[in-house]
């Protein structure tokens, strides 16, 4: 008995250790009399951690005020805490927005323009920035920004004496090559909007044209159609069962066309020397444009005048080098100004890990999907659903999209407003 | 029902690579007694492993004289600074037959993990001191990963376990999530016992109607029902607090209609005969109806308290202090938007789910003599 008590004890000191980021904004924040809330949808791992690590930071160097991180579930789940608070009239100094988040709390005039504040822009990545202005304004600074990049298997490229790919033509011959000499398909996908958005993009395709949102053109169609005809060529898989990550092993694996946030992952499932480079694109020269996703940070307009003075001052720390290397290096998002990859930091982290230069390359390659208040409902929904339809049970692509196109005409015109 | 368990124990055993390993593995490295001896012999404490100041721990590789090996202590990314990085001198000597690679702990601070990377030749055949948590190919070299280079043989095996614990402050947790299912269940049932009595054995105009009401809500989506709640929690003030996890859960149609449908099969003699004794409809519900329907008080008890302890949405939406939140909401600690942690996401789950199992057993018991007792009657 006395044996097992002493094992419980020593448990528990092995179980005690140096205080979590958590608690020490804890601290911070009993002892201060301006608390800006932070709501953000980071349920776990590397980036809440390094988010904590960020405000724990800030927080030091501030007197009697503070930023306090607020987890709220997943990003889905934030949207709705926050449409929820706007009912209740209670909502946080910040938070994380996606670009169509933006647009709908626009709708309700609820968020300060980030200029306002007196926060300076210079610096940080113009096509992150356009994607937060409406009418000519900025709403949002972009934060925790990821991007498509081309994830490959460096030994079976080997092996087959495969160059990686440069462009699309390229990237399906070397996937029609290795497939066949592996006996198996060897560029893996998940069914769903954003796969298909690299391909579209690359195809030339746009959502919006003259302002509208169109998801049947013709490039949608072809995009739809190659990967259709990739999986029944049988160089292309649908991977339909959690992420692309959690499936290596299970048969051979050469390409997919994934994002940076899931770099850490990857390099924890792979076995093999796993390559990461620039997507390919439609001509040689220049690398192909990925998808961009990831959220900005707003700030609302019922915050108070002090809060909003920790808000400006925290945006402004989280655009500093320092602050931008040290986030971007632990979670595999990309720095979102350019003077991070000046940042010693960076710059040790990209001469040890060269696959992490090549993800802010990409970055500058970047596009970004519509920004309208019903896309996170398209996107899953209706775009989602057609792509599926027409990877798994093979429907026809342009019927597929034809019919999504009516179903978003129908969610975009009944609306209320 | 016993696989998913058996899985769900050797998952939280497992190292981050193993994992995520399609073809599923059985027998996690940790979960071997071979390791466990070896683990013990790296570190300060066999059990517990670390490295205090100004300690060495050497691993040995046998291996040929060329072409050498290379280690390094990784740099955690995300952190200001880094004092195990900084603080740890990593050699590779040659000797014995074979390479060294011996850390020394420079800081003044020890350190319960190291973790440790080396790059091995490929070719050259690999004997290592423990088996790596990961191995891939970099170029020329296996790139062997250890997440802790010092772990103890209860550190190497539960090392999962640690992290899980660490992640958060699940003392906390526990206590709000029992706090909250105990009081739900408690005033729960005294609620629904009441309800019931007056629905099943006192005779009022318009019970019929009463009943079909209180039924008619069980047909409402909890869904629809979160934004008006959450706006009516807001007005009174009650985000954030014990009221708001709660008394939205006090009032149960489902336990109303399992007690009245008990109360009902009881035979109406035993009521009357407690009337012609001068019983109140009080006592005839606290000393008749009440003890001769434990069955139905266990089982609504219990799915009351596995609704409260696995609820996950409402908490999520009501609260937001680390002090308010439930064991669900701890376990989202280990999933996020690109991948999940599944050796720490499983250990989590293992001692997130022991009391509600220890408590199933002691339940089971319960229920099956309530049943053995009306049975009798």
């Amino acid at each position: 008995m006395k044996k097992a008590l002493l094992l419980v004890a020593a448990l528990g000191v092995a179980f005690a250790q140096q205080a979590k980021p958590e608690d020490v904004i804890k601290e911070q924040c009993a002892r201060a009399k301006v608390v800006a809330e932070l709501w953000h949808g980071f349920t776990g791992g590397a980036p809440k951690a390094a988010l904590e690590n960020l405000v724990v930071e800030f927080n030091k160097a501030q007197q009697g005020r503070c930023v306090r991180p607020v987890p709220q579930g997943g990003y889905r789940d934030l949207s709705t805490k926050i449409k929820a608070a706007f009912a209740a009239g209670k909502v946080p100094t910040m938070a994380q927005a996606f670009e169509n988040n933006i647009a709908l709390y626009l709708e309700a005039k609820a968020l300060l323009p980030i200029e306002s504040l007196g926060v300076k822009l210079q610096g940080v990545n113009l096509t992150f920035l356009n994607a937060v202005r409406f009418g000519g304004v900025v709403y949002g600074v972009p934060f925790n920004k990821s991007i498509q990049v081309l994830y490959y298997n460096k030994d079976l490229l080997k092996k087959h004496g495969v160059p990686v790919p440069a462009n699309l033509e390229e990237f399906v011959a070397a996937a029609k090559k290795l497939s066949r000499a592996e006996g198996g398909p060897v560029y893996w996908f998940q069914p769903d909007a954003s796969t298909f958005a690299y391909f579209f993009f690359n195809l030339g395709g746009s959502y919006l044209k003259d302002g509208k949102l169109v998801l049947n053109s013709k490039e949608a169609v072809e995009a739809l159609t190659l990967l259709q005809n990739g999986v029944k060529e049988g160089w292309a898989k649908p991977i339909t069962s959690g992420y692309i990550n959690q499936n290596l092993g299970s048969g051979p694996y050469a390409f997919s066309v994934d994002t940076s946030a899931g770099y850490t992952y990857y390099l924890r499932a792979a076995k093999f020397d796993l390559g990461v480079a620039t997507l390919p694109g439609r001509t040689k020269g220049q690398p192909g444009y990925g998808l961009v996703q990831g959220t900005n940070l707003v700030v609302f307009r019922q915050a108070s005048k002090e809060e909003q003075a920790v808000a400006k001052d925290f945006l402004e720390f989280v655009l500093s080098p320092r602050a931008q290397a040290v986030f971007a290096t632990a979670t595999g998002y990309v720095p979102v100004t350019e003077g991070a990859l000046k940042d010693p930091v960076y710059q040790a982290y990209a001469a040890e890990n060269p696959d992490y230069a090549t993800i802010v390359r990409q970055s500058r390659y970047a596009k970004f999907e519509p920004a309208l208040a019903e896309w996170e409902q398209i996107r899953f929904d209706i775009l989602g659903q057609a792509i599926k339809e027409a990877i798994l049970n093979k429907a026809d692509p342009k019927a597929a999209l034809d019919r999504a196109q009516k179903l978003a005409e129908d969610l975009l015109s009944s609306r209320t407003r | 029902m016993a696989f998913p368990f058996y899985w769900m124990l050797a998952t939280s055993f497992k190292s981050p690579q193993e994992a995520l390993q399609a073809e599923p593995v059985w027998v996690p490295e940790r979960m071997k007694p071979v390791n466990w001896l070896k683990a013990a012999r790296l570190g300060d404490s066999p059990l517990f492993g670390g490295l205090g100041p100004g300690r060495s721990v050497a691993l040995f590789f046998p291996g040929p004289e060329a072409p050498p090996p290379r280690a390094l202590v990784p740099r955690s990314p995300g952190a200001f600074f880094d004092p195990v990085a900084d603080g740890t001198r990593v050699e590779v000597v040659r000797g014995e037959g074979g390479w060294w690679v011996r850390l020394t702990n420079t800081g003044e601070a020890g350190f319960r993990r190291v973790p440790l990377v080396v790059l091995w030749p490929k070719g050259v055949p690999l004997e290592p001191p423990l088996p790596p948590d990961a191995r891939r190919s970099q170029g020329e070299y296996w790139r062997l990963e250890w997440v802790n280079a010092v772990p103890g043989a209860l550190g190497y095996v539960f090392h999962n376990y640690l992290e899980a614990w660490d992640a958060a402050p699940w003392g906390r947790y526990f206590f709000v999530s029992f706090f909250t299912a105990s009081v739900q269940v408690a005033v729960g049932l005294f609620l629904a016992a009441l309800a019931a009595f007056a629905l099943a054995r006192i005779p009022f105009p318009g019970k019929e109607a009463v009943f079909v009401l209180v039924l008619a809500t069980m047909m409402v989506p909890g869904e629809v029902l979160l934004i008006p709640n959450y706006v009516l929690l807001a007005r009174l003030g009650w985000l954030d607090t014990f009221y708001a996890l709660i008394v939205p859960w006090l009032a149960s149609v489902f336990g109303i209609f399992l007690l009245r449908q008990f109360y009902l099969s009881l035979p109406q003699d035993l009521f009357d005969a407690a009337r012609i004794d001068g019983a109140g409809y009080l006592t005839q519900l606290f000393r008749i109806a009440l003890p001769l329907s434990v069955p139905g008080l266990v089982s609504y008890g219990i799915f009351t308290f596995l609704g409260a302890y696995n609820a996950l949405l409402w908490p999520l939406i009501v609260t937001q202090s680390p002090e308010m939140r439930t064991v669900q909401l701890g376990l989202l600690a280990f999933v996020s938007e690109a991948g999940s942690d599944y050796g720490a996401l499983m250990a989590a789950s293992a001692f997130v789910i022991a009391p509600v199992v220890l408590g199933y057993f002691v339940a089971q018991r319960q229920f099956i003599q309530g049943i053995a007792r009306t049975g009798l009657k």
